[in-house]
Formats: structure tokens, C-alpha cells, sequence
């Protein structure tokens, strides 16, 4: 039966950097004459509004390259291809920075189409509005001959879709196997989550945190193996099952661009130790529209901290609430305080939380934290604020004939 | 003398099951995993609704749905409006609601028959 191989470089943008090359040693212990794939998922819900706001594409590069580059001499070696949702709200451009930096001999191809025009509905503020993007896109890049594909905005499980679409040569009214390979990326799409990372039985039975292994996925058109070849974590059907079932809402019914899974009848088989069988995923057709999510500047939070120590520090933190309490008039703050202990010595810690729409009320919150300093009880310290962008998400729904995704070989 | 009635122990759910947390906007998804599939109809008849909005009374949630995946030995709940309006707008230190599966596992359950004959 026909099969193909996918590992995760990046459960989400921060992730460690060397869950790339790990993943690539992983998919080179598999058995030969299968396609590979590995993906990188970096993209949470306002990233694309925070690229907007903040950043440059030249950050935007930089953070693709820390991802790709340990993995890429591996890849090229094993035919390992690459998917991503990297591109974040310019594929083009950090495709073409991608492409400059490893070099002619790899084709990178960009997938556009997700980002949606702004107009006068979405409102003054409004950042970026884009759909969550099927595997249609990636399927053409793949068919070029991508050997990196660099996506935007796409639905997370997409990643893992696309590939075995074009590998297994699924069609896309066949809504058992799209179920199958749309949950094979759910399993992986947050990195070592299912390979022991974030684990919720006592840490002490999973061994080695500190460089957890990452998951492969070997797809076929009904079932899953999951594997973890190399590394420290665990993979089992407890560790599955828990990735399975995150963030899945109504299990029955996991609406995603290309189909609708069905988890009522899944199964999960331990079948030697690090490896699973999932199989008996169900598909119901896909949605005749896709979710869309616009992202919005519509405030500020103010966040900082203080600390108290010794015998009276939960007193003169409670003090220090209450001034503060007193001094900043806004109806959205909260104000809690942490009693513990650091090395035996008592410390308190209390906090400050406030959102606002008006800025000068996020300073001013700050202001009168660090006013404490001389205002305040005695011997308080140690203090940290920052004020941030509160963006909003609002969803949507598009329909799908209304969107069409477009490859850019960036060489060309 | 009369005989002493039986106790009935309550017990940590983290004991018998395990599970994560995870947000999509302002809703909570957290699962419940029994750790050997014989407790299944036990967490059944002890983690309900009920159950879970006691454990997030101070959450608010507008409404809890239960999802059963017997073939799983497993539930998953949604607690919709649970997390004050999400990570987008949320004044918790833990704006994501991750850390909350910890309050599900450290809630009392009734320990089951089995397990109190066994002592």
C-alpha cells in the first residue's frame, strides 16, 4: 500500500530550533521508497496582524531561515520536501529571501491567494483579513516540483494535507481518506505535543524533555502510524489520544477547508513502544465556505509586576493593591497578588492586568506601578511592565469560489 | 455494635484520567482521558456538566457541551465564553486558559467500587 512519511519542524514560531534537523534525521531512518515531507507550522491566530503592525520582511526571513536552515543540507540529501506556513502575510517575499539564502539548486515555490482585501466593513482599525486556506494551493506548488513550499494563512492540518494528497493521489471528494490525512496533520501539528512534550501525567515518566523527539506520520488512505525514532519523550496511545483530542470542539464534526472529520469511530492501537496505528477516521464533505479571520487594533493592555519579601511582604502588597486600587480609574483591571516562597524567604508578588482603548490610560496604569517605587509601601521592588497591542479577531465566512490561490516559483 | 458504614473516598481525578486544555477565541476545550479504559462508565457517571461548572464556577462560562468517544475511553468539553474573551482580551496571567486542565484533574471524584473493594 502506498504510503508517505511527515515530520514537524515547528509545533508553533518559537518552537526549538533543532526540531528541524531532528525531524530530518527522523524521516531519514525511514524505510525507503516513500515520499517525505517536513512541515513547519508558525503561524497563531494574530500573527499576521502583529507582521502588519511590527514587522518587516526582512524579520520575516530571518525567522524562516532560523527554522529551515539547520535541516536543509538533510533534506536536499533525502528528497525531503518542505511545507510551511512561514510566508505569513507575504509568501512572495519571504520566499524569494528563502530562495537567495540556500540557493538555485532548491525550488521554492510561494502559495498566495489567502489574504483578502480590506474594505470599509472591517473599520477603521482593521489590520489584515485573511481565509484559512485549504491544501488546493500547496497540492500545485507540490506538482511543480516545489521542493519547499511557503504558504500564508492556511488551515494548520493543510500542511500535512496537501502532501499526501499529491503522494497518494487522493481525490478530493474522497472524504474517508482526506479525514485520514487531515488528521495525520492534526496529530503533528503542535510539534512533540503527541511525542511526549506537554504531557500531562507526572514529568518523571517522561524521560528526557529537554530534547524531545519529534513525530512521524506515515499516511496511508485509511490509517496513521505514528512514530518517534529518535530522541528523548514518549509516544503513546495516551500522548495520542490527548493530541487527538486538542482544541477539537465537537469531535464529530471538525470543520476544516477540505473536509469534515469525524472522530466518532477513530481508533488508536499501541502496537510496539513509540509506535501508534490510528485508523477508522471518518469525512464528511467539505464546507462550501471557509472560515476568515480579520484582525483588528482596538486597544492596549498594561501589564507589570512588583515584589515584597520577608515577614510582612503579603501585608504591604495588600497595602499596595489598594493604592492602586484607588489611583487608576479604569473598569477593565485586575489586580491579584502571588503569596509564596523563594528559598524559604516569603515573597509576594502582586500583579497588575488592565485593557483599555485609550493608550495615555494604559501609561498612566504603568506610571503609577512604578510610582510605588517612591510612593509606595516600603522595600517594594523588582518591578517589570510593558504595554502591548490588543488585537481582535473576528471570524467569518467566505465562500470558497470566491478565493483562488496562486504558486510563485520566486526564481522566475 | 453496629457495623460501621462503608466510606466513600473521594479521590483526584488526575488518579483515573488524564487531559489537556486548549482555547479557539473565548471557548475552553478541555479532554478527559481515562488512564485504564475499565474506569470509562465511572468518569462517565462522574465528570458531567454539572461536574465541570462546579470546578469553573468563577469562569463563567455561558454554556458547557460534553462530547463522549467511548471508543476512546475519553470526553472532551467546551466551555463556551469561559475565558475572558480569550487570548486576545484576557486579564489572566494565563490568557490561553493552558494551565486550567490542571483544576479539572485536581477536582474530587468519587473513587470507584472496584478500586474500594480492592482495599
Amino acid at each position: 500500500m502506498k504510503t508517505l512519511h511527515i515530520s514537524v519542524g515547528a509545533g508553533f514560531e518559537n518552537d526549538r530550533r533543532e526540531l528541524g534537523l531532528m525531524a530530518a534525521e527522523a524521516l531519514a531512518c525511514m524505510p525507503e521508497g516513500a515520499d517525505r515531507y517536513l512541515i513547519f507550522e508558525c503561524l497563531a491566530e494574530r500573527t499576521l496582524a502583529k507582521q502588519v503592525m511590527a514587522d518587516s520582511v526582512s524579520n520575516q526571513i530571518d525567522l524562516a531561515l532560523s527554522h529551515l536552515k539547520p535541516s536543509h543540507k538533510l533534506c536536499k540529501q533525502h528528497g525531503i520536501r518542505v511545507v510551511t506556513n512561514l510566508g505569513g502575510i507575504d509568501p512572495v517575499g519571504v520566499a524569494s529571501g528563502v530562495q537567495a539564502a540556500l540557493g538555485e539548486t532548491c525550488r521554492v515555490i510561494a502559495v498566495t491567494g489567502d489574504r483578502l482585501a480590506l474594505d470599509q466593513h472591517d473599520g477603521e482599525s482593521a489590520l489584515s483579513k485573511n481565509v484559512y486556506a485549504g491544501a488546493e494551493g500547496i497540492v500545485s506548488a507540490l506538482q511543480s516540483q516545489a521542493d519547499i513550499v511557503i504558504t500564508g494563512r492556511v488551515a494548520d492540518p493543510a500542511l500535512a494535507l496537501g502532501p499526501a494528497i499529491h503522494s497518494l493521489n487522493i481525490d478530493w471528494t474522497d472524504w474517508h481518506a482526506l479525514a485520514n490525512a487531515t488528521l495525520a496533520g492534526h496529530l503533528i501539528e503542535c510539534g512533540t505535543q503527541v511525542s511526549g512534550g506537554y504531557f500531562s501525567d507526572e514529568n518523571a515518566t517522561v524521560p528526557d524533555l529537554d530534547k524531545v523527539g519529534p513525530p512521524v506520520a506515515t499516511v496511508t488512505t485509511d490509517s496513521i502510524t505514528l512514530s518517534k525514532p529518535l530522541g528523548g519523550g514518549i509516544l503513546n496511545r495516551a500522548t495520542v489520544i490527548e493530541q487527538m483530542l486538542y482544541e477539537i470542539g465537537d469531535p464529530a464534526n471538525y470543520i476544516t477547508p477540505d473536509v469534515v472529520l469525524d472522530l466518532t469511530s477513530t481508533k488508536a492501537d499501541e502496537l510496539e513502544q513509540n509506535i501508534v496505528r490510528v485508523h477508522s477516521a471518518k469525512g464528511h464533505p467539505a464546507p462550501s465556505q471557509l472560515k476568515s479571520l480579520l484582525c483588528r487594533h482596538s486597544g492596549w493592555f498594561a501589564e507589570g509586576t512588583i515584589i515584597y519579601v520577608g515577614s510582612t511582604a503579603a501585608t504591604r502588597a495588600k497595602a499596595a493593591m489598594k493604592i492602586l486600587e484607588k489611583r487608576i480609574a479604569a473598569p477593565d483591571i485586575k489586580l491579584e497578588i502571588l503569596n509564596g516562597h523563594v528559598d524559604t524567604v516569603p515573597r509576594s508578588l502582586l500583579r497588575l492586568a488592565l485593557r483599555t482603548q485609550e493608550k495615555p490610560l494604559a501609561t498612566d496604569a504603568v506610571n503609577e506601578l512604578e510610582a510605588l517605587y517612591l510612593n509606595g509601601p516600603a522595600a517594594g521592588g523588582g518591578i517589570r511592565s510593558q504595554i502591548t497591542p490588543l488585537i481582535d479577531t473576528i471570524d467569518g465566512l467566505v465562500p470558497r469560489d470566491a478565493v483562488s490561490y496562486q504558486c510563485s516559483h520566486v526564481n522566475q | 455494635m453496629q457495623p460501621c458504614k462503608p466510606m466513600i473516598r473521594r479521590i483526584p481525578l488526575r488518579t483515573l484520567a488524564h487531559g489537556r486544555a486548549g482555547d479557539k477565541g473565548n471557548i475552553l476545550n478541555l479532554s478527559v482521558i481515562a488512564r485504564e479504559p475499565t474506569d470509562y462508565a465511572h468518569l462517565v457517571n462522574e465528570v458531567t456538566v454539572s461536574h465541570v461548572a462546579a470546578v469553573f464556577e468563577s469562569h463563567h462560562a455561558q454554556q458547557i457541551d460534553r462530547y463522549l468517544l467511548p471508543h476512546l475511553q475519553a470526553m472532551n468539553f467546551v466551555l463556551h465564553a469561559a475565558l475572558d474573551g480569550g487570548v486576545n482580551r484576557s486579564l489572566h496571567q494565563d490568557r490561553h486558559g493552558k494551565t486550567l486542565s490542571s483544576l479539572l484533574l485536581d477536582s474530587l471524584i468519587t473513587e470507584p467500587q472496584a478500586r474500594q473493594r480492592a482495599r
